[in-house]
């Protein structure tokens, strides 16, 4: 058996190389990718300069797909197979995609699929694997600017996205070849990349208005902990709802039928943004339309005139300000600042109505489009390990309350919104019928009380629970949030210790099966090998687990564990570095779990060793500052 | 080893109700910062799961030592009493003042000034409130607290808790209109 090289502590097992990891905003209207580089961070740009990739993707034909500006252009031509906004579309049902209704110009599939599909020139498809093609793009894009592999990133979410919208944004980034480092907040990204900017401390508001969602969250500041006391938001609003109140009046001044074509709301809503961006600077602006071949519309619109449409828009985010601040147990006169994030924050209106209600003057004078990916950037370089001194630390919440269905279409709670994360709470349950096996479990997001007005979650079906007398059972189920805000259940019949199967059943979500479907046919598997692809990504996962796994034992194999103990693992290891170097995708991954398997002891006892080093340092610094105390 | 024995002893803390907030703030932010998942971004699987289960229960923890209603129910459960789900109080004189502290709140939604008057009932909830909090918190100081009297008070402590959360969402719903 080949061992180990133990190296002294403090020397590292191999050169400390940079592991490329970027930050990727994934936006409703826009999409932007970041990296550190060199120690500055920046968004990259594509080989024409441009640093922002609209949202959009054109389905032409199986063989081509257009991603960006090019797609954007022709949004109106080719209204069917140019998905925008597809952001809006993400971890939502049939239903509630119909309930947007008329506003979408697509084909949707009527099948029994809970998640919308949409039909294409190319074919069939989900929203996941529509921003799959955008991420894709920006993946492409940072791999041959920064000349390499990456590690990781981080992908950025509206913080007040539901579970299912969190889950379908992971599956996209996994479908699109990225190793999700980790879901990251809007304005959280936004406070990490201004706070380090700044050096602010104190309690900030990142109020955070993009094309389709918003957010606004309450952050403490403190020597690189950012620390999330409350979120609120809507994540159905918008600069888009604002470009479509103006289309609607523009429609209602030319006399253009709420039947229109494609084509022609396409151009309406085209129209529109343009009008609104044109009176961020100028007082008024005038708007030429052609309907069809013959005929055609001229008028004006004032920024008085569209302060007056817009206005109930941004009276809506007001609300979800005041639950945020009374939420965080923070009033407004205790705020350090109010940070503006997102592209329609420039507009004038909307800086005033928040200038008013916090009654300070917001900071607008960050890039409020590329901040967020910023963020994502400085996050992701410090996952990667570029900065093992690194203090920084960001403790998030989860926006919604977590619930159980109970008697009666009634919700218990059993996470309250703005819960710190990761967090896990367990809840038992007993069987009501003698000798009962299964049980199903309905879980929900939301605030409301009944079930109907909360958004269904998933269905859990509990089996082989031991046969036993009516109310004797007791199952305990565990509901673990992650620091990505995903959710995780587990459970176990305490009497017996039997842990019960779980069937996960996502109420919006596409199953496991299915991701691999869409694998399997995505637009370019022609050149990509789905079996090359499986087996280089578990080699990848190889050489982190060694990799991990090695530069712990260096560190503390010598203090934590006897010679059997290190043997056993040391064995582990190296049926998994043979194996490595096999083609057997499926071999690999045994033997990781085996590794795994055998460490787990291992790593539990690191962790407490370093949870006790923690705590003594600590009181090591308190007894210092007693002392200092003492002594002044 | 650190054995996760309960709440007090994860932050290295006495086993007390009266506690320095903000040492449990300080001790809280310590320990996540070893124990968070982002920490083990690039570690093995094993070490992810480790983090999320430990950074889980500090945050739970933290959680529950820093609301004083949870941590005397908590402190509670420590000492044999399990709180009960729909306990009920019989005490006359505590029935006639939440009724009239209900009433209060009822009639000050339909003043004319109904925010302020809202306002007005909370300060007034949050005064019995804090006389109940110092009740339960003097209890716990006794050399042999009476659990089964602290736990009458926290049973009251928890209904003003909850019509305290009534009356916030009142003054959300009068701010919204």
């Amino acid at each position: 058996m080949a061992l180990l090289q133990i190296t002294e502590p403090g020397e590292s097992t191999a050169p400390h190389q940079h592991r490329l990891a970027i930050g990727i905003d994934l936006g409703t209207t826009n999409s932007l990718v970041a990296a550190v580089r060199s120690g500055s961070t920046e968004t990259l740009a594509d080989e024409n300069g441009r640093h922002l990739l609209p949202s959009v993707v054109r389905c032409v034909s199986k063989t081509e797909i257009i991603v960006g500006a090019e797609a954007l252009a022709a949004a109106s031509i080719d209204p069917l197979n140019t998905i925008v906004s597809v952001k809006r579309l993400m971890g939502r049902g049939l239903s509630d995609v119909k309930s947007l209704g008329a506003k979408l110009p697509y084909d949707f599939e009527e099948n029994s699929s809970s998640v919308p599909l949409i039909k294409t020139a190319a074919g069939v498809h989900s929203p996941v694997d529509i921003s799959a093609e955008i991420l894709k793009t920006l993946r492409l894009r940072a791999e041959q600017t920064l000349g390499g592999e990456l590690t990781g990133a981080v992908i950025t979410v509206p913080a007040y996205f539901d579970e299912a919208q969190r889950q379908a944004t992971k599956d996209a980034a996994q479908m699109a070849g990225l190793n999700v480092f980790r879901l990251l907040n809007e304005p959280t990204a936004a406070a990490v990349a201004y706070g380090l900017d700044s050096g602010s401390e104190g309690v900030v508001v990142i109020f955070d208005l993009g094309g389709g969602t918003f957010d606004v969250s309450v952050l403490r500041l403190n020597k690189g902990i950012f620390e999330v006391l409350a979120t609120a938001g809507d994540s159905a609003l918008g600069g888009d709802d604002m470009d479509h109140a103006i289309a609607e009046w523009m429609m209602s001044e030319a006399d253009i039928s709420d039947d229109a074509d494609h084509a022609t709301l396409r151009q309406l809503m085209q129209h529109a943004r343009q009008a609104k961006e044109t009176l961020t600077e100028q007082r008024s602006v005038s708007i030429q339309l052609n309907i069809d071949n013959d005929t055609s519309w001229q008028g004006s619109l004032s920024r008085e005139k569209m302060n007056e449409i817009i206005l109930p828009l941004i009276k809506q985010t007001l609300r979800p300000c005041r639950q945020a601040l009374r939420d965080a147990g923070i009033s407004k006169d205790e705020l350090e600042n109010v940070v503006m994030v997102g592209g329609s924050t420039r507009v004038p209106l909307v800086r005033e109505q928040v200038a008013a209600f916090f009654n300070c003057e917001p900071l607008v004078d960050i890039d409020p489009d590329k901040v967020v990916a910023i963020g994502a950037a400085i996050q992701a370089d410090v996952l990667a390990g570029n900065k093992p001194d690194d203090e920084m630390l960001l403790l998030d919440v989860i926006p919604l309350s977590l619930g159980l269905e109970t008697m009666g279409g009634l919700v218990e709670k059993i996470i309250p919104r703005n819960t710190t994360i990761p967090i896990a709470r367990a809840q038992e349950f007993t069987t009501y019928k003698d000798g009962q096996s299964a049980m199903s479990v309905h879980v929900v997001q939301g605030e409301r009380e009944v079930v109907d007005d909360c958004r269904s979650l998933a269905r859990f079906e509990l089996r082989g629970i031991p046969p036993m007398v009516a109310g004797s059972a007791r199952i305990q189920v565990t509901f673990q949030v992650d620091a990505d805000g995903l959710l995780n259940v587990t459970a176990l019949e305490k009497n017996s210790g039997v842990v019960s199967h779980i069937e996960v059943k996502p109420s919006y979500g596409l199953s496991e099966s299915e991701i691999e479907q869409m694998l399997q046919s995505s637009f370019d598997h022609a050149d990509e090998d789905v079996k090359l692809r499986k087996l280089r990504e578990q080699q990848v996962e190889a050489d982190r687990e060694i990799l991990a796994l090695e530069s712990a034992l260096a560190d503390d194999a010598d203090v934590l564990l006897d010679e059997e103990e290190l043997s056993r693992i040391m064995a582990a290891l190296s049926i998994l570095k043979a194996e490595r170097e096999g083609d057997d995708a499926g071999l690999i991954k045994q033997c990781i779990n085996k590794v795994e398997e055998v460490c787990s002891f291992y790593v539990e006892r690191r962790m407490n060793r370093n949870i006790e080093r923690a705590m003594a340092g600590h009181n090591v610094e308190e007894f210092k500052t007693n002392l200092k105390q003492k002594n002044s | 080893m650190a054995v996760m024995q309960n709440h007090f002893s994860l932050f290295e803390l006495p086993l007390a109700f009266d506690l320095d907030l903000a040492e449990l703030s300080r001790r809280y932010l310590t320990l996540q910062k070893t124990v968070h998942p982002d920490n083990f971004a690039s570690g093995t699987e094993s070490e992810r799961l480790q983090a999320v289960q430990r950074a889980g229960q500090v945050n739970d923890a933290f959680a529950i030592l820093k609301s004083p209603l949870l941590r005397a129910q908590y402190l509670l459960t420590l000492n044999g009493i399990e709180p009960e789900k729909n306990a009920t109080i019989s005490e006359p004189s505590f029935l006639m003042q939440q009724m009239e502290m209900r009433e209060s709140l009822e009639s000050a939604s339909a003043k004319e000034d109904a925010l302020t008057a809202v306002e007005d009932a909370i300060d007034e909830i949050d005064d019995v409130y804090r006389s109940f909090l110092n009740k339960i918190k003097n209890g716990f100081a006794e050399a042999s607290p009476d659990y089964r009297e602290i736990n009458d008070n926290v049973l009251k402590l928890q209904f003003f808790n909850r019509l305290r959360n009534e009356a916030e969402t009142l003054l959300a719903d009068l701010e919204n209109k």
